[in-house]
């Protein structure tokens, strides 16, 4: 996260809402090192996330794509527009020992308990605030927020 | 050497054809990679395209926490000079940030860098076009304005009525480019990747 503060300039999204007009400074919204944050550029409210969930790949990757739901849907029920919402799931602890003493090998393979989760969310027409609430309630259980 | 500046609102499928389109020009020669670095543009504290990108095996530089069309132009600047310096490519994909606007990205280039080719391509999501026009116009409208080659994109989720009307909606902003309607989910025609290039001779030459 730059430190710099955001110039001002003429991107103007005419977003008809009028939500934006006391929209604080990104900076302002800058909080290091938690889990999450969100900061604004121009009109855009970017909400970004990091937590771990203590799941196999697979069954994290259907626990991500629910909470990304949810996150989408409350945005929208906020009749705010979604720019994009994103995440990456990477699965960490996942091993296989091969060892072969004959022609065939023999496989000791163990799935990952645990996977990591970065994302983002880029909406517009909420307030910075609701994003932020949206977003803790939807990752509390990971984040600790 | 040339710089293909990838623009267009989030969403839109920029990252799609990035990776189609650095697997158009490298090819089946992987000795080819370092021909083609990808610069990505990214605002929010983590990258996510980047890994999507790095995951399909080829060069990627990264610029996040910003945009490289306004608050770091510098940054912009100084990652493209390191990329030359590193790779030597013969064409880097710029692509920008989904709220960015390509042709300041290009003045920018261009200021610092005049000898080199700059071409601006925009993508475009019908899918949410209608959605997306009346709220974000002024955002939409600048990104496309400027661009030599438009993408209409994600065309296969859309009926031919409502392409129609999202092709007149986008030709309002800029009838000048070139257009192509493709499916980033599928196989892009290459001839938009030539035309992306600005010339007929879309794979770089050895």
């Amino acid at each position: 996260m730059t430190n710099e503060p955001i110039k001002l300039h003429h991107h103007d999204e005419s977003c008809e809402s009028g939500c934006h007009e006391d929209h604080h400074h990104e900076s302002e919204h800058h909080h290091e090192h938690k889990p999450i944050t969100v900061t604004i550029h121009d009109s855009s409210i970017v909400g970004s996330y990091k937590f771990n969930i203590q799941k196999p790949y697979d069954e994290a990757e259907t626990i991500l794509d629910d909470l990304l739901k949810y996150v989408a849907n409350e945005v929208i029920a906020l009749d705010g527009i979604i720019g994009h919402i994103k995440a990456f799931l990477t699965s960490q602890g996942k091993s296989c020992m091969i060892s072969i003493t004959e022609a065939e090998s023999d496989k000791h393979c163990a799935d990952g308990s645990h996977c990591s989760v970065e994302g983002v969310a880029i909406v517009f027409c909420i307030e910075p605030e609701q994003l932020e609430s949206i977003l803790k309630k939807a990752f509390s259980v990971y984040t600790d927020v | 050497m040339k710089i293909i500046i990838l623009g267009g609102f989030l969403g839109s499928g920029k990252t799609s054809v990035v990776i189609q389109l650095a697997k158009y020009i490298i090819g089946d020669t992987p000795e080819n990679t370092t021909k083609v670095v990808i610069l990505e543009n990214e605002i929010g504290e983590v990258s996510i395209d980047d890994k999507v990108l790095r995951n399909s095996g080829y060069e990627v530089a990264n610029i996040f926490s910003g945009c490289v069309c306004c608050t770091m132009s510098g940054e912009l600047v100084i990652g493209l000079h390191n990329i030359i310096r590193d790779f030597s490519p013969e064409l880097i994909i710029m692509e920008a940030t989904g709220v960015a606007y390509p042709h300041n990205i290009r003045e920018t280039i261009i200021k610092s860098m005049s000898d080199i080719d700059c071409f601006v391509t925009c993508v475009a999501d019908a899918k949410r076009w209608k959605r997306l026009i009346r709220p974000m116009e002024m955002l939409l409208k600048d990104q496309l304005n400027a661009a030599d080659v438009i993408l209409i994109n994600k065309v296969d989720m859309v009926d031919e009525e409502t392409l129609v009307a999202v092709e007149a909606s986008i030709k309002k902003f800029n009838d000048t480019a070139k257009f192509f309607k493709i499916s980033a989910a599928n196989k892009i025609d290459p001839t938009a990747f030539d035309a992306m290039l600005g010339n007929q001779q879309g794979r770089l030459t050895t």
